[in-house]
């Protein structure tokens, strides 16, 4: 793909037809399954991930010896989730190096301070990869820790963001986007607080954009995260209506 | 060049691949041409020469030796020992393992022995279960290792015969002798104890098995193995694995061969057991009688010892150094 | 395997049911749990199927891949299963925890779909001898409810009738050399026959009873299950591999009932699996479908 691919038309509409602050179509669930804690599921454009949380529940092995809550977590892709086949689910370097970048993000958001000695483990199961993998995955996963009853801080999410040939910074790319050389920008954040819990970023753009980019980002997640809260509610209502406590209020 | 990755079937033991690169579909019509097919209803059982040594090794509770045919396969039990793995555990149970491994020199097809290996593991494992008395070793795990010196056919059959032994050798407690065979059936011809070659026939030119049948579906050309693990006192199966295609009937009829031969190998292995625990005996006699004679020994020089006193005792013990002269 | 912990009660409280034929959860010996089938959900995938029985939840997708047919067989193409047990269904799957699991569904199916006759092998074929299809059928288990190998062969089944292949046209160019053209035409696909296509069933002895579908309950009440591989040809059903799992032995007339009780009941899910695919398939019509997937 050469790499001077201009990503957006001269209309100012992008590959797929959205405009450059435009996130993909968002869908989620919350309690896919009966068996974990909490799961959910979430779909991004063409990006559908699952996650699954356990616990907490006591430090399994060795961990035992730290006062503090073990945050456990598990990055794998489906073999048919993207548009080559994968050989192996987990364990390539891609994937421990996103498990890392879990853990490291949702341990700033649970509190922890609550969780001594016990493990919390979050699973995360991407079914299909259109790009955006490991926001969609940190937003999955924060939609399963709520589902689960686990205590956050705030809503932890994350979102990328690109720059455009003409310096008109994009939200949320696609697969195709990424492909195409552009720099990424992926920023996980705790948007009431307006706090950054991990920034990632690949290619390059003059330090001039740097604030604008991380803006658009935390104006993505700040969307995101009205979504999600949405979803959160409509969930609750689900599933408070039986004993109609929900509608009290 | 054209090289061969598909892997194997493992329960169509016998195919080695890699050594023949070459074959053509044809070859294998000429091999079942050139063989001389059973009858379609086999009223012998096909028996193989059977050698069977339990207690082969020194250094391990239990081992045994078999040879049937061509077939070599070693197996060793070792005591139970206490479960590794944690994960594993079961709730009122212990864990069985099998490892299968083939000797360095059995096989020519180097690429897919690693997986071959645990395919026979995992179906030895499933084959063994039901035998062993699982609940006497809770939170324990028994491991049987078996080593595939040569390969004609019938490998994991002859592999359950083994371990059968190997475990009451080590007197691991069973619920019963567990007896296991092999049979085939292939362009009508039912094969007892296939050979190497035939098992290879019938995995290799699966494809060639049909040709006529696709013309004319309506009668369909059965081929496959039944390999079925019996314990015949009270006529239980432990295991009966199926491949290939056939029908029900068929089905039946091949599993009751396999029985047939299952009790018949019985008898042979418990006449082997049997002999076993006599010679086993008969060692434990000699080496009392032994013991009994040395413990004689020592009562005769304390008897000496007590009649004559310390002093005399060493005097008459004393032999001169040849070496020292006398002054 | 997700282990259920049950104690003596319970486990009694089940054998009851069972001699009663009214199982705890109200079915009868021969029953199944409701099953949800959609298919055609993963887009990256050429096929792929979701199922959901009871609580049990498989997902698969097909892959293809233009491969070197085995000179042996030069007119088959080839299949390869590969299972994975998502660390979602339990946390003893995490890392390499479910591979043995998982190793012995790949042997079950691989095990039945080995004969040409209960897979057509040459449907898969492009240039005998030089070029084939290769198709790698990817399952994941998403949950454990019990059952497993009845719900995978199902949904590989599935995904197997949703697998469209691109049509492909070849060229002979100078030196005998084929040049493969593959279809950009999305709709310009060819499918694969699932007549014969084998379906896995569960037969389960607790106490003196078979039954089928066992959840994962009663699966920790059982001693030894069949499981008998059902390929329907000429609307007869044969068997195409069948093995004993579970560490138990069992008779060989209580063999045989289970073997007769495993393939009425392969029969009639077959039929009903086919009837079921038929309409998806118009319900999905020509039209990029409109997949529910999990959000339902």
């Amino acid at each position: 793909m050469a790499s001077n691919f201009e990503l957006l038309s001269e209309q100012g509409l992008r590959l797929d037809g959205r405009r450059p602050h435009e996130l993909r179509h968002i869908k989620c669930k919350l309690g896919v399954f009966e068996q974990p804690d909490g799961s959910a599921y979430m779909e991004q454009g063409n990006t559908k991930v699952l996650a699954a949380v356990y616990g907490p529940h006591q430090a399994k092995g060795k961990k035992t010896e730290s006062n503090d809550v073990i945050i456990n977590c598990q990055y794998s892709q489906a073999t048919f989730s993207t548009a080559e086949r994968k050989n192996r689910p987990r364990g390539d370097r891609k994937s421990l190096e996103f498990k890392m970048y879990l853990q490291q993000a949702l341990s700033a958001a649970i509190k922890s301070e609550l969780y001594p000695r016990s493990q919390i483990d979050i699973y995360v199961e991407v079914l299909q990869a259109d790009g955006a993998n490991y926001a969609v995955a940190l937003n999955a996963a924060t939609l399963a820790l709520i589902d689960a009853g686990i205590c956050l801080n705030e809503f932890i999410v994350a979102c990328t963001a690109s720059l455009s040939k003409s310096n008109i910074p994009l939200t949320d790319i696609s697969h195709f986007e990424e492909v195409s050389g552009g720099p990424k920008l992926t920023v996980a954040a705790l948007p009431t607080a307006e706090k950054i819990a991990f920034l990632e970023m690949s290619e390059r753009f003059h330090i001039d954009h740097l604030e604008t980019v991380i803006e658009t980002a935390m104006a993505g997640c700040r969307e995101i995260r009205d979504i999600l809260e949405a979803a959160v509610k409509e969930h609750l209502l689900h599933m408070g209506s039986a004993a109609d406590w929900a509608r009290v209020c | 060049m054209l090289r061969v990755t598909q892997t194997k079937n493992s329960l169509l033991d016998g195919a080695s691949i890699a050594e023949e690169l070459y074959t053509t579909p044809k070859d294998g019509e000429d091999f079942f041409e050139s063989l001389d097919k059973p009858e379609k209803e086999p009223t012998k059982l096909a028996p193989r020469n059977t050698f069977i040594r339990p207690g082969v090794l020194t250094t391990v509770r239990g081992s045994a030796y078999m040879e049937y045919g061509n077939t070599k396969v070693l197996a060793i039990v070792a005591p139970p020992k206490e479960l590794i793995r944690a994960s594993a555990r079961r709730m009122n149970m212990g864990v069985l393992n099998c490892y299968v491994n083939f000797a360095a020199f059995a096989t020519g097809d180097l690429e897919s022995v690693a997986e071959r290996e645990r395919h026979l593991g995992s179906m030895l494992t499933k084959a063994m279960e039901p035998v062993v008395c699982r609940t006497e070793f809770l939170n324990f795990q028994l491991d049987i290792r078996v080593l595939i010196l040569d390969d004609d056919g019938c490998l994991l059959s002859t592999a359950i015969n083994c371990c059968g032994v190997a475990l009451v050798e080590c007197g691991i407690s069973t619920y019963d002798l567990i007896t296991a065979s092999t049979a085939c059936i292939f362009r009508d011809h039912v094969f007892l104890n296939p050979s190497a070659k035939v098992e290879e026939l019938l995995w290799k030119h699966r494809g060639n098995s049909n040709t006529n049948a696709t013309s004319s579906t309506s009668s369909v050309q059965e081929h496959g193995l039944i390999i079925t693990a019996s314990m015949d006192t009270f006529e239980q199966i432990a295991q009966c694995q199926q491949c290939g295609y056939l029908s029900p009937a068929t089905y039946v009829k091949l599993l009751d061969y396999t029985l047939t031969i299952n009790k018949s190998l019985r008898q042979l292995i418990r006449g082997v057991l049997t002999k076993r625990v006599k010679e086993q005996h008969e060692l434990d006699l000699r080496e009392k009688a032994e013991s009994a004679l040395e413990d004689q020994r020592l009562e005769d020089i304390i008897e000496k010892l007590k009649k004559q006193g310390l002093d005399e005792f060493i005097q008459s013990n004393i032999k001169e150094d040849p070496y020292v002269k006398r002054i | 395997m997700a282990y259920v912990a049950l104690s003596e009660a319970e486990k009694t409280y089940i054998l009851h049911g069972v001699e009663d034929d009214f199982r705890c959860d109200g079915r009868s010996r021969r029953d199944y749990r409701p099953m949800e089938l959609e298919t055609g959900l993963v887009s990256n995938a050429s096929g792929s199927a979701r199922l959901r029985l009871a609580n049990t939840d498989i997902l698969v997708g097909v892959k293809t891949e233009i491969d070197v047919p085995n000179p042996l067989t030069p007119e088959f193409g080839k299949l390869e299963f590969f299972v994975d047990c998502s660390a979602n269904a339990t946390p003893e799957f995490e890392g390499r925890g479910g591979s043995d699991l998982a190793q012995e569904l790949v042997l079950s199916l691989q095990n039945a779909y080995e004969s040409p006759l209960a897979f057509d092998y040459r449907t898969l074929c492009l240039i005998p001898g030089q070029q084939c299809w290769k198709l790698y059928i990817d399952i994941l288990i998403l949950e454990c409810g019990g059952n497993l190998h009845d719900a995978v062969s199902l949904a590989a089944k599935a995904a197997l009738f949703n697998t469209k292949l691109p049509r492909v046209t070849a060229t002979l160019l100078d030196a005998g050399i084929t040049d493969l053209i593959i279809s950009d035409n999305p709709y310009d696909c060819t499918r694969i026959g699932i007549e014969t296509v084998p379906l896995l069933v569960t037969v389960c002895k607790i106490g003196d009873y078979c039954l089928v579908d066992p959840s994962a309950e009663e699966e920790v009440c059982s001693t030894v299950s069949v499981v008998v591989s059902v390929s329907m040809r000429n609307g007869e059903p044969f068997l195409s591999g069948t093995h004993l799992t579970g560490g138990g032995a069992m008779h060989r007339d209580t063999m045989r009932n289970c073997l007769q009780l495993g393939l009425s009941i392969g029969e009639h899910l077959d039929k009903l699996l086919t009837k079921m695919l038929k309409l998806e398939q118009e319900r999905v019509g020509p039209k990029r479908p409109k997949t529910v997937g999990f959000l339902k």
